[in-house]
């Protein structure tokens, strides 16, 4: 009978509004669940904790342990804080060069990979005003798209995922297309150029383009870099291979963006790619002086 | 009924859905997800019997359908649970087995319930069902779940027979 149920819910319940408010209940029960799962687990350093024996004679020597895992801890913390503000530094710049505002987010699960759905939840929900079909990004570049959304939490379907597609600009150009992953291999995706004589080479960086009323991407989140190119010029549904610029393992902290730039940011979003000057500090400890520091400049003329 | 066991499997399975999602698969392990709570429903099943079995597979099935992440066709892990849970635990009705024997039906709890669910999918015209990507999935899978069943199976036998009023535990 509870197989008659699965599978009736399976065939005809689609998109049912049960199975929907069914999805809801799931979402407030589990988000905080989950969301408590990953409080606990996720900084793996919190797990140096004070592992000292009450009963233990000598309470010097368990004072003393117990600061030696607390310092410990501390440090492990600072570890992950500094990585945690390098995160939303990166964020707080993306989200200033193209005028998006945005929601800082957590991710706190992921599906798991026999689902085959490249999907994630994030910390955020309707009370921090997101809603569906927003755009998300993080320091590097575009994430997804926001597809389900629950008080507390969000359900966001990562570009890789196989019914993932956004419209995007070669950098630089005109030239739009379609981008688009095809949910097996996560560090590459595909771009199908809409113009058959348009340039494309490897290297080129292609951002988004931007949706009608920019739901569900925002323009000018950068995507990736051209890898290669399949097939010649003038020839019809070139596909161009895009690296993208986020990686999918290591996401952490992104941004949903609940209001869209007022224009275009264009390219202005992408890291820059002309020649930076260099900075290299070289410091040399020396008993008299206590130190002293050399600055020299170098431009490299890398880029392209 | 044995409201005993029932709430045991749900004691086990709502926690283990959220730590498969929150942790497990966010290790980044290669091929498939450490399926905990396929491995949890086999072994409950093994334990329990068929109709324990057969229900905790569906609560589990519906949750991993349900619970945030999961995005498309709702319905399809509860099949390949339920079906999981209602043939392990009928099977370990019929015949006592060495414990090593149930472990590795516990094990296969996983990969043959993924199988269900992608063959389901499938039929259901998920476009996200790649076929190239199914044979290292369901091969890590099995390993995976062969691991967490040596691990889990253990534990489960000895909640079940602590919960279970004596005589209705089925484990020699």
């Amino acid at each position: 009978m509870l197989l008659v149920v699965a599978l009736s819910v399976a065939v005809l319940g689609l998109q049912g509004g049960a199975v929907r408010s069914a999805n809801h209940g799931a979402s407030a029960v589990f988000g905080p669940l989950e969301r408590g799962m990953h409080s606990v687990f996720s900084p793996i350093g919190r797990f140096i904790t004070g592992l000292t024996s009450i009963n233990s004679k000598d309470r010097e020597l368990a004072r003393l342990r117990d600061q030696v895992a607390s310092l410990n801890q501390q440090l492990a913390n600072g570890g992950y804080q500094a990585n945690r503000a390098a995160e939303l530094d990166n964020l707080l710049r993306v989200a200033a060069l193209g005028r998006y505002r945005v929601v800082p987010a957590q991710v706190v699960a992921v599906n798991i990979a026999q689902s085959l759905a490249w999907t994630l939840t994030l910390d955020v929900g309707t009370t921090d005003g997101i809603q569906i079909d927003e755009t998300v990004l993080s320091g590097n570049g575009l994430v997804g798209r926001v597809s389900a959304v629950s008080a507390t939490t969000c359900t966001v379907v990562l570009l890789v995922d196989d019914t993932s597609s956004v419209g995007s600009r070669l950098a630089g150009t005109l030239s739009i297309g379609v981008t688009s992953g095809d949910g097996l291999h996560p560090l590459s995706l595909q771009m199908q150029l809409f113009d058959p004589f348009a340039d494309m080479k490897v290297g080129e960086r292609i951002v988004t383009f931007g949706s009608a009323n920019y739901r569900p991407f925002v323009p000018g989140v950068p995507i990736g870099t051209v890898t290669s190119v399949q097939g010649v010029k003038g020839q019809s549904g070139r596909i161009a291979f895009i690296k993208p610029f986020v990686d999918v393992f290591s996401l952490d902290l992104v941004g949903v963006v609940i209001e869209p730039p007022r224009t275009d940011p264009r390219d202005s979003v992408l890291p820059t790619p002309v020649a930076t000057p260099t900075v290299t500090v070289t410091v040399t400890a020396s008993p008299l002086a206590g130190g002293s520091a050399t600055i020299s400049p170098s431009p490299s003329a890398s880029g392209g | 009924m044995r409201w005993r066991q029932l709430l045991l499997a749900l004691a086990l399975i709502v926690p283990a859905v959220a730590f498969e999602m929150a942790v497990l698969s966010r290790l980044g392990l290669p091929g498939a997800t450490p399926d905990l709570v396929a491995v949890l429903v086999g072994a409950l099943a093994a334990t329990c019997g068929a109709g324990v079995g057969s229900i905790a597979g569906f609560v589990a099935g519906m949750l991993l359908d349900l619970v945030p992440p999961a995005d498309g066709t709702v319905g399809v892990w509860a099949v390949g649970l339920t079906l999981v849970g209602y043939v392990i635990g009928s099977r370990y009705s019929l015949l006592t087995r060495s414990r090593t024997a149930t472990v590795a039906e516990v094990a296969l709890a996983g990969p043959v319930a993924a199988l269900i669910r992608l063959l389901l999918g499938g039929l259901l015209g998920d476009s996200r069902v790649v076929w190239q990507s199914v044979p290292t999935l369901l091969t890590t899978d099995l390993f995976y779940c062969f691991v967490l069943a040596t691990l889990v199976f253990p534990v489960v036998v000895v909640l079940a027979r602590r919960l279970t009023p004596a005589g209705e535990a089925r484990i020699s």
